[in-house]
């Protein structure tokens, strides 16, 4: 189990991670949503050993990675703004991970490159950038590592690629029981493959939600009024999506048959429950009052 | 991670540019051996060619006058004695000059070390580096031996070469060197070019910004040649007492430096303690250098990685030793004051120190200034609040 415990980051002053704790457990597969520049890279900077903790710990099976740098061939990260090896081939950066992965499987790797059509012999920057994504992904499930932590890796690539990866990367969790901790601003891929999502907000973790959980309790609903006023009740218990006239989309976190009883009351003229999306816990956690205004 | 697995993946990122390297510095020291070896062949064949044997005994005089130089009489010199003087290789003069390709060796071993962990801070090696499953020690030192023995290779093979070549274009008994001097010279100058590699790895390691990094390790290398000869003139100016007593000393530091980086120099090096103790303390520094940068390199974290200084507590430190001595260095080469030589002839110790104090402000504003950066920080003030922003 990959626990990080109590984490603290502060750059140039200013404090980026404040008591960061949670844990992953082997084949969970965690999404790290958040607005730019709230920390999501850094989080993940942090883990892999990049950038030094202020405080806290990265444990693996309740062993310090600090104490036991051994413990470093459970992660594998690639930071795609901070690549060494862009003027390298495939294959040769393929010899770099072998070294470091005791665990990495070369077959592997040659099989999955003629699978998607890449010749291990081309230069990481003659290729393009979904091909470099898909590499990524390539080199990141032949490390054999458990805990596997992917900064944005639907970046700029195509609908095909991202499948591709999905598909990659669904495959691996399956047969391996590999945890992934991904951050991404494609919502919508992210919510086919996550199971848990850490809401990152103004330094800190401000809501961890298991999804399936989290779609048992909470509701989104499609309410059309007799009039354009926004009731307040939507804005205690719940969070206004979406105005369109009349029309509001509001999501509320904890539905209760009561809640049901005060909505009913307002005598709404359509009342209809829609799908929850990770891009819905997105807006109804990070949208702030400014936000919501340009919307309107 | 094993210590064989870190040095494979050390060795396929560096063997190539590592056999460059020592293919430089073996390649230069030969191909200046060579060139030495065929100019002095030349001078061979003409000292021994019957046209100059002629010339010289029809007006020895001329040719001794020319080996005085006092203006006197000379002495009556014979031919022998003369193609002995003109043609030995090595000489046991006074002014020490230090040689071209000595200072150039001098200068790729600083670039090796200031490369040795600037590169791969620059192409973001360090980022892989820092993931393995290993800790930062081991890193840093699986890197300096690595480049160091490199290094050291490349100035052992190419200091053999170039005297193994000598030796066999230099016919007895011109090349005149005793193997006892030249090891004692050699072993001097190894500590003081390897010495110049760490310090080159120690300022890649705490200065992130390239152009800064150049600037300050070249600057530092140039002038450090000439400080050396004004440190140990200021320390005589300060002890003296009379005008009479400040003088350069032939005994100094500057001498004996001169001397171990002139390859053409025969006599001992070592001639009283003082020098010894500098080797030794150069020695002694080097290797604190090298554990005080293992240090700074377990501390250190990426998101400094481009900055002025790569630890923000070495930030300070750097400021006001970098200040101490542009100021020594202005003041003692007649920047920003009067000819220091005017200062030390007329004993004005008040006023070189006026001059010092001053300079010091003046290159302490102008440091400051650079590494802190005020204007990249935006201050708002927003009623009796004060937002301050960096970026």
């Amino acid at each position: 189990m990959l626990t990080i415990q109590n984490v603290h980051k502060t750059i140039e002053k200013k404090s980026i991670l404040t008591a960061i704790s949670f844990t992953q457990k082997p084949g969970e597969i965690i999404g790290l949503v958040g607005r730019n520049g709230v920390g999501k890279s850094t989080l993940l900077r942090c883990i892999a050993g990049s950038y030094q903790l202020d405080d806290g710990q990265v444990l693996i099976d309740q062993t310090d990675v600090a104490i036991q740098p051994e413990m470093r061939t459970q992660l594998f990260y690639l930071d795609e703004a901070h690549l060494f090896f862009k003027g390298n081939q495939l294959l040769q950066i393929g010899r770099y991970y072998a070294q470091a992965y005791p665990d990495f499987d070369t077959d592997q790797l040659t099989d999955l490159l003629a699978m998607y059509h890449l010749d291990g012999h081309q230069r990481y920057q003659q290729m393009s950038k979904g091909m470099q994504g898909l590499f990524n992904i390539i080199l990141a499930v032949c490390s054999h590592a458990r805990y596997l932590l992917l900064d944005e890796p639907f970046d700029g690539l195509d609908v095909i690629v991202r499948k591709n990866i999905i598909r990659l990367l669904l495959d691996h969790v399956g047969q391996t029981q590999t945890a992934v901790l991904i951050t991404s601003h494609n919502l919508v891929e992210l919510d086919q493959l996550i199971d848990r999502t850490l809401i990152l907000k103004e330094t800190k973790i401000i809501k961890d939600y298991q999804l399936e959980q989290l779609r048992q309790t909470a509701r989104k609903l499609q309410i059309v009024l007799k009039t354009n006023t926004i009731p307040a009740l939507f804005k205690e218990a719940g969070r206004v999506l979406s105005v369109s006239g009349r029309v509001m989309v509001v999501y509320f976190p904890n539905y209760s048959d009561e809640l049901d009883a005060q909505i009913q009351a307002l005598e709404p003229v359509l009342c209809e429950s829609l799908p929850i999306t990770l891009e819905d816990l997105f807006e109804a956690n990070l949208v702030t009052e400014d936000d919501y205004q340009v919307f309107i | 991670m094993t210590r064989q697995q870190l040095a494979a993946i050390m060795k396929q990122r560096y063997f190539k540019y590592l056999i460059g390297l020592l293919l430089l510095m073996v390649g230069i020291q030969a191909a200046v051996g060579l060139q030495q070896g065929q100019s002095w062949q030349r001078d061979n064949q003409y000292y021994h060619s019957t046209k100059f044997v002629k010339d010289y005994k029809a007006d020895s005089a001329k040719y001794a006058g020319y080996q005085d130089g006092s203006g006197k009489q000379p002495a009556k010199v014979t031919l022998e004695s003369f193609q002995e003087e003109v043609l030995n290789f090595f000489d046991n003069r006074e002014n020490a000059v230090p040689s071209v390709m000595t200072l150039t060796i001098a200068f790729i071993c600083m670039t090796a070390g200031l490369l040795t962990f600037t590169y791969d801070r620059r192409t973001n090696f360090d980022a892989f580096l820092f993931g393995l499953a290993t800790n930062r020690r081991s890193i840093y030192w699986a890197k300096i031996k690595l480049v160091g023995l490199m290094v050291l290779a490349g100035i052992v093979i190419g200091q053999s070469s170039y005297y193994l070549i000598l030796k066999t274009m230099v016919h007895q008994p011109y090349f005149n060197i005793e193997i006892g001097n030249l090891l004692q010279h050699e072993l001097a100058l190894l500590i003081i070019l390897m010495g110049l590699y760490v310090l080159g790895c120690f300022l890649g390691l705490v200065v992130g910004e390239l152009v800064t990094l150049l600037v300050g390790a070249y600057g530092l290398l140039f002038t450090l040649t000439f400080n050396i000869t004004n440190l140990e003139d200021l320390r005589h100016f300060i002890q003296s007492r009379t005008t009479t007593q400040y003088g350069m000393d032939p005994g100094s530091i500057r001498f004996f430096l001169n001397r171990i980086l002139d390859t053409h120099y025969v006599g001992t090096v070592y001639r009283n303690r003082k020098y010894f103790v500098l080797i030794i303390g150069i020695l002694m520094t080097s290797m604190f250098v090298l554990w005080l940068g293992q240090r700074i390199y377990q501390k250190s974290s990426l998101e400094h990685q481009n900055k002025v200084v790569t630890m923000d507590w070495l930030k300070w430190p750097l400021l006001i030793l970098g200040t101490l001595y542009v100021a020594f260095l202005m003041t003692m080469n007649g920047v920003f004051s009067r000819l220091p030589y005017d200062l030390l002839d007329t004993h004005e110790k008040y006023l070189l120190l006026w001059y010092f104090i001053r300079n010091v402000v003046l290159v302490g504003i102008i440091g400051w200034l650079f590494i802190d950066r005020p204007w990249q920080r935006k201050i708002r003030l927003s009623g009796l609040k004060i937002n301050r922003k960096i970026n």
